[in-house]
């Protein structure tokens, strides 16, 4: 199957919605859908597959890039959109039929950041991403949203202008812009020229992929946006910014400098996260530190660069993704039920509905790293995975988790005390979160128990990146 | 000699981000720093007597010596993403302004500090 489609239908639903009224939503559930299904086909399939666009050969053209660590991320991430649009159904935003057209927009250029092969079609696709991104950010109820989203438009833009001063430093030197093809030559550049390129890049990509100076945007506009934005914002795009991190950073400038830079600031953002989450007083805000802190885990994980490595982090990818579905969409209901989000007003309302309890629980324990869960066997493989490079990056893992563990445990149990201001009735949870959240566990512990034969596509990503280390990269 | 004068284009623009407090002039500033970007794309296509790339009895295909056509198509594309984003900004800014009534970036952290 072609994977054009995986960004053109999103991006023609998206157009025809601006005209279509009332159908739009339907047009984003099409859309959707088409996607899930599309890149179920996909990702049947093995080895590395280039898609010429607009018919010129790749290293003068674009190309969209199909390999192991696609399959796996693409299906991820379309999975995890529809099933975000399921648990947020509920909601009902203001201005809903055009917040669909920028929900349609993002899930295109996330499908495109996966697929392209070419540095500054990434870049058109990182602009397209962030802009919905912006209106997402904005489309809270409180006058806040719209500040946080400007000050996210702000260092995002400085962010892409530095990307993009990258790329053209890499074009400059290399004389071309296809991934796989500047990867080869890049080997031959002064190193002190591709360190440059690379800052710069860092820059670019860090700000969306939450690295630690250039993370300030972040809690504010998770804490703030809508539920349907904050849950697609929080489980799906880090999934396709990283995957740019990987292969931009490591894949082609993989200089060893940097990447000990990456290693370090990932660390930091890691444990700043963890601290920081451990003493929010709302929900979505400990959510947004949290998901800080795993970027800073997967970060420094890309940092380190072995097929181990890779293996683990996109394994802590995905279950960040998972996890956060479910956190960040039962989260926005409560926030719904109770007034707000704050420690004391959420007091007690597991308690009236237990599957909030249920869905918040799996969610905070996956994340944690329970057994059973998916959480357990990637933190696993990620210990497993750094303890040959230093003793220290194992225990920056144990410590940051125990925190992690006090703090959700914190809030489960805050969920489900029980509290006499809350009046007697029960808060229904709405079909759709409970449909979608129990298909989330699911998976979840599903990923957890089934035998380690079932996931050779984690493996297939490890081996990838050894190929692409040495040549392959990007299918030329 | 241009890449010095787009790299200055460049600072002055993080300086305002830096400095400013209003929000209009901080969008402003982004704009200068993303016009230093696109001057400093232009200029890495730039050869010195370069004819124009375009194939035609005056410029022949056994004539080397034509200015690279590649950077100016991404500055293009640039320039309308620029625009994109700059219309976003103030469309928040004017939504910042209702619902705060001010564009000063200390008086809206002074109401929900």
């Amino acid at each position: 199957m072609n994977p054009t489609w995986l960004i053109a239908l999103p991006l023609g639903f998206a157009f025809l919605g601006i005209f279509a009224g009332k159908f739009s939503k339907a047009f984003l559930w099409i859309a959707s859908l088409a996607n899930a299904i599309i890149s179920l086909f996909i990702f049947n399939g093995n080895g590395v597959t280039s898609y010429i666009i607009g018919g010129w050969i790749p290293p003068y053209g674009i190309n969209l890039v199909v390999n192991d660590m696609t399959r796996v991320f693409l299906l991820a991430v379309n999975l995890i959109f529809l099933l975000a649009l399921v648990a947020t159904s509920a909601e009902i935003l203001k201005k809903d039929e055009k917040m669909s057209v920028a929900f349609m927009l993002s899930l295109a250029a996330i499908n495109g950041i996966l697929l392209t092969g070419d540095l500054f079609n990434l870049f058109v696709f990182l602009e397209i991403s962030a802009i919905s991104a912006y209106i997402m950010a904005a489309s809270g109820k409180e006058a806040i949203s719209k500040f946080a989203a400007l000050k996210y438009l702000i260092l995002g833009s400085i962010a892409s202008s530095f990307y993009l001063l990258g790329v053209i430093v890499v074009y400059a030197s290399t004389g071309t812009l296809n991934m796989a093809d500047a990867a080869a030559k890049v080997t031959s550049l002064n190193p002190n020229v591709l360190l440059a390129a690379g800052l710069l890049m860092v820059v670019g990509l860090g700000v969306e992929t939450k690295l630690f100076p250039f993370n300030g945007w972040a809690p504010d506009v998770y804490a703030n946006a809508s539920g349907r934005g904050s849950t697609i914002l929080a489980s799906v795009f880090p999934i396709a910014m990283i995957s740019a991190f990987i292969r931009v950073i490591t894949f082609v400038i993989n200089s060893g400098k940097l990447n000990e830079l990456i290693i370090v600031l990932g660390i930091t953002t890691a444990i700043i996260g963890e601290v920081l989450a451990f003493s929010q007083k709302r929900m979505k805000k400990m959510l947004a530190y949290s998901s800080i802190a795993q970027a800073g885990v997967i970060l420094m994980l890309i940092g380190i660069g072995s097929s181990k490595a890779y293996i683990g982090a996109s394994m802590l990818l995905l279950n960040n993704g998972f996890g956060k579905l479910l956190l960040f969409s039962v989260a926005s209901q409560i926030a719904l039920v109770a007034g707000s989000d704050h420690f004391e007003n959420v007091t007690g309302v597991g308690r009236k509905s237990p599957l909030f309890t249920l869905l918040f629980g799996a969610g905070a324990l996956t994340i944690v790293g329970m057994p059973l869960f998916f959480g357990f066997r990637s933190k696993l493989y990620v210990i497993s995975a750094t303890m040959d490079k230093s003793l220290w990056i194992p225990a920056v893992i144990l410590i940051t988790a125990a925190i992690e563990v006090t703090y959700y445990f914190r809030w489960i149990f805050n969920l489900v005390k029980a509290d006499a201001k809350l009046s007697e009735k029960r808060s229904p949870v709405p079909f759709g979160l409970a449909l979608a959240g129990l298909l989330a566990v699911l998976v979840v512990i599903a990923f957890g128990i089934v035998p380690e034969a079932n996931l050779d596509f984690f493996n297939r990503i490890g081996d990838l990146s050894i190929q692409l280390s040495k040549t392959l990269m990007g299918g030329m | 000699m241009i890449q010095y004068f787009s790299i200055m284009l460049i600072a002055i623009g993080i300086y305002g981000l830096l400095s400013q407090k209003n929000l209009v002039k901080l969008i402003v500033s982004l704009n200068i720093m993303e016009l230093g970007v696109n001057i400093f794309i232009i200029s890495i296509g730039y050869v010195a007597d370069g004819k124009v790339p375009i194939l035609s009895p005056i410029v022949n295909k056994s004539s080397m010596n034509f200015v690279d056509p590649l950077p100016q198509a991404l500055v293009l594309t640039a320039i309308v993403i620029g625009v994109g984003v700059t219309a976003l900004a103030l469309s928040l800014v004017l939504k910042v302004k209702e619902s705060y009534g001010t564009i000063e970036l200390d008086e809206i952290r002074g109401d929900n500090a």
